[in-house]
């Protein structure tokens, strides 16, 4: 399918496209699922093996339909079947880790028997933290920590779920189909950037609250970007913000679908940081389908104008991305006239500031990339979008713009090799004297020899 | 680049790192600039960086290899040259010397003749042994199309279609060994070209300097 770039660089909505990628990564997990069912019965130790969680495995693989593929395209799965590939598929593992892989499952063959009201008989496992998750539904089986390592008989029909008489309880939803979750096994396991935060109580409502007050504004100032992040995201997950940064975030592309960030009260904050996380989201899951730098390119690291230390190409381009939507968003966001007062001053800085700095990572994208077709293009559009919200932020006062291009170039000055696009590593010392013509207030230039004939 | 390009990148190489003496190497690139007056010279860059080594290649007119090889053999105080009409290909390098800046001395140097220097041919990604290495290379080639690949007991390299510059060689996986250095070395280098990778037992050298 021929790719439409303006549809991936902003949000386009749930178009055929965008569902034409869902089903390639779709097809993919159920291939990777094959392959560990195929290799269970043959490769687990027998103290390992159990016919019940085969069954599971065989229940997903062979049943279809929408609440199948939701199943598929689940971060948890996501991580499942890269534990798979990364542990399972080539070196031998103990038995202990084969019943916590395969048991861990029957939490997805669980979600989908109970939403389709199928019959099935399936034994669970309760995970390392202590929790049984149906992935792919909101419930949960919480037990004390020392049941990790449990089987839980689980018996579905009709909708219903018998846990050997415990009551499955709904976990938190921002909004209906985004789970809230901070410890179920597959999904926190794989966070390892920033601390996990666990929020009760009133705390754990303020921070639903701003979230779901943050997707609210996305859905009416960018509903084609809100349609995708729907359909996409599954699980928020929190994050401590122990440092005190403004606001702490990341996603993983090993979690596709699953978005950490810390609390902040400020609807406006959460909505920059969840567009961010979703756009890297937004582009694993299109690489896996339709590349956009050719193979071959990951040997140097170059300057990033977000960071004191350096980027990839690929993390230049997924942060040109991120922050060109992000700026888009706050740029219609303190466009709006409500928003015309003191305190969006801010907010202006930061969408002057943000473009750029994008500016910077497509100038380097363009020196040194190799793209694809479809690549060229999306770096193409990306630089039009650019100079459109330039045009948008014209009626920024002059004195913020200035200020924000000062902050950008006084970042590039200290941490880019000269005007290139590399990255300055830290022993570099530029000690070339130059003569004080050259640079005022400089160093005269050290005698050297015109030619070697001369100084042998 | 030839002997005045040569002198001219080693002055701004004396002017960007005053701390360098250069003496020995200048001295020697003068005594053999008298014997190989003609050919065109490269840079050798390891992949541990220019402040450990550099290689400097010499290729001159293959008809006067058996002079001009002799005389540079004595310059380096080679006892044994290359089998007699064993000339390189026209344009092939002969010469290669590998100098450390930090000692201010030669490490090593030799006169290759055709046979020491490896056949040259044609390249494809079917020629690597290893499907990591066939694939890295396949990635390459798609990139930046090698047009051959030479072998010796103790080295192997390939030589691209066209030199390409030095920051779009460093964007590639296979130049990771070098990024550790690349600010210094793109410095150093600006603008010039890499027109060979040379892979030896533990190093990997970029030759440069067209």
């Amino acid at each position: 399918m021929r790719l439409n770039e303006k549809s991936w660089i902003y949000g386009g909505g749930i178009t055929p496209e965008w569902k034409w990628i869902f089903r390639r990564r779709t097809r993919e997990a159920l291939a990777g699922l094959k392959a560990a069912a195929k290799d269970y019965p043959r490769r687990a130790p027998p103290a390992a093996f159990k016919r019940a969680y085969l069954r599971g495995l065989s229940y997903v693989i062979e049943s279809s339909g929408p609440e199948r593929d939701a199943i598929l395209s689940h971060p948890a799965l996501d991580y499942w079947l890269f534990l798979w590939d990364k542990h399972f598929a080539a070196a031998p593992r103990g038995p202990e880790d084969w019943s916590l892989h395969f048991g861990l499952f029957q939490g997805f063959a669980a979600a989908l028997a109970l939403k389709r009201g199928a019959s099935l008989r399936l034994e669970g496992l309760v995970d390392p933290s202590g929790r049984l998750a149906l992935y792919g539904s909101p419930l949960r089986l919480d037990y004390p920590a020392s049941a990790a390592g449990k089987t839980v008989p689980l018996a579905l029909g009709k909708g219903r779920l018998e846990a050997g008489g415990k009551t499955a309880r709904p976990c938190e939803e921002i909004l209906p189909g985004i789970e809230f979750e901070d410890r179920a096994w597959l999904i926190a396991h794989g966070v390892t950037m920033h601390g996990l935060a666990h929020p009760e109580g009133e705390a754990r409502e303020r921070f639903c609250a701003a979230l779901r007050k943050a997707l609210s504004d996305m859905e009416a100032r960018a509903p084609g970007l809100f349609g995708e992040f729907r359909d996409m995201v599954r699980v928020i997950i929190p994050l401590e913000n122990s440092m005190g940064f403004g606001s702490v975030s990341s996603s993983y592309v090993n979690l596709r679908g699953a978005i950490c960030l810390s609390h902040s009260g400020d609807p406006l904050l959460q909505a920059e940081t969840l567009i961010h996380e979703f756009c890297h989201q937004k582009i694993n899951q299109l690489l896996v389908a339709e590349p956009l730098l050719l193979p071959g390119q990951g040997g140097q690291v170059f300057y990033s104008p977000w960071r004191p230390d350096a980027r990839r190409l690929r993390g230049l381009l997924l942060g040109a991305h991120a922050f060109l939507n992000v700026a888009g968003y706050l740029l219609s966001a303190v466009s709006n006239t409500s928003y015309r007062e003191k305190a969006s001053v801010d907010s202006m800085l930061n969408v002057a500031q943000r473009l750029f700095q994008v500016e910077t990572a497509l100038r380097s994208l363009a020196f040194y990339g190799a793209f694809t077709e479809f690549g060229r293009e999306f770096l193409l559009g990306m630089w039009r979008e650019l100079g459109f919200l330039f045009h948008g932020m014209q009626w920024f006062p002059p004195a913020l713009v200035d200020e924000a291009r000062e902050n950008c170039l006084k970042h590039r000055k200290e941490h880019s090799l000269f005007d290139t696009g590399f990255h300055k590593s830290a022993e570099f010392e530029d000690k070339v004297g130059r003569a004080p013509f050259l640079s005022p207030g400089g160093s005269a230039a050290a005698a050297a020899p015109l030619s070697v004939e001369a100084a042998a | 680049m030839n002997r005045v390009e040569r002198d001219e990148w080693l002055r701004a190489l004396l002017e960007s790192f005053p701390a360098l003496e250069c003496g020995e190497l200048k001295a020697f690139l003068g005594r053999l600039d008298e014997v190989c007056r003609e050919g065109s010279w490269e840079l050798m860059l390891s992949s541990i960086g220019p402040a450990k080594k550099l290689g400097f290649r010499y290729g001159g007119g293959s008809e006067n290899y058996a002079s001009w090889s002799a005389a540079a053999a004595r310059v380096l105080g080679l006892s044994k040259m290359g089998p007699r009409c064993c000339a390189p290909a026209p344009g092939f390098p002969w010469l290669e010397l590998v100098w450390d800046p930090a000692a201010d001395r030669f490490v090593s140097g030799s006169v290759l003749s055709a046979k020491s220097a490896g056949q040259d041919r044609a390249f494809s990604p079917g020629m690597m042994g290893h499907p990591e290495l066939k694939a890295a290379f396949a990635a390459l080639h798609r990139l930046h199309p090698v047009a051959s690949m030479a072998r010796s007991a103790d080295w192997w390299a390939v030589r691209f279609a066209e030199p390409l510059s030095w920051p779009s060689f460093l964007a590639l996986d296979i130049s990771a060994p070098f990024a550790g250095h690349s600010s210094l070395l793109s410095f150093l280098l600006l603008n010039r070209r890499v027109s060979e990778l040379k892979f030896t037992e533990d190093e990997l050298w970029a030759c440069a300097g067209k």
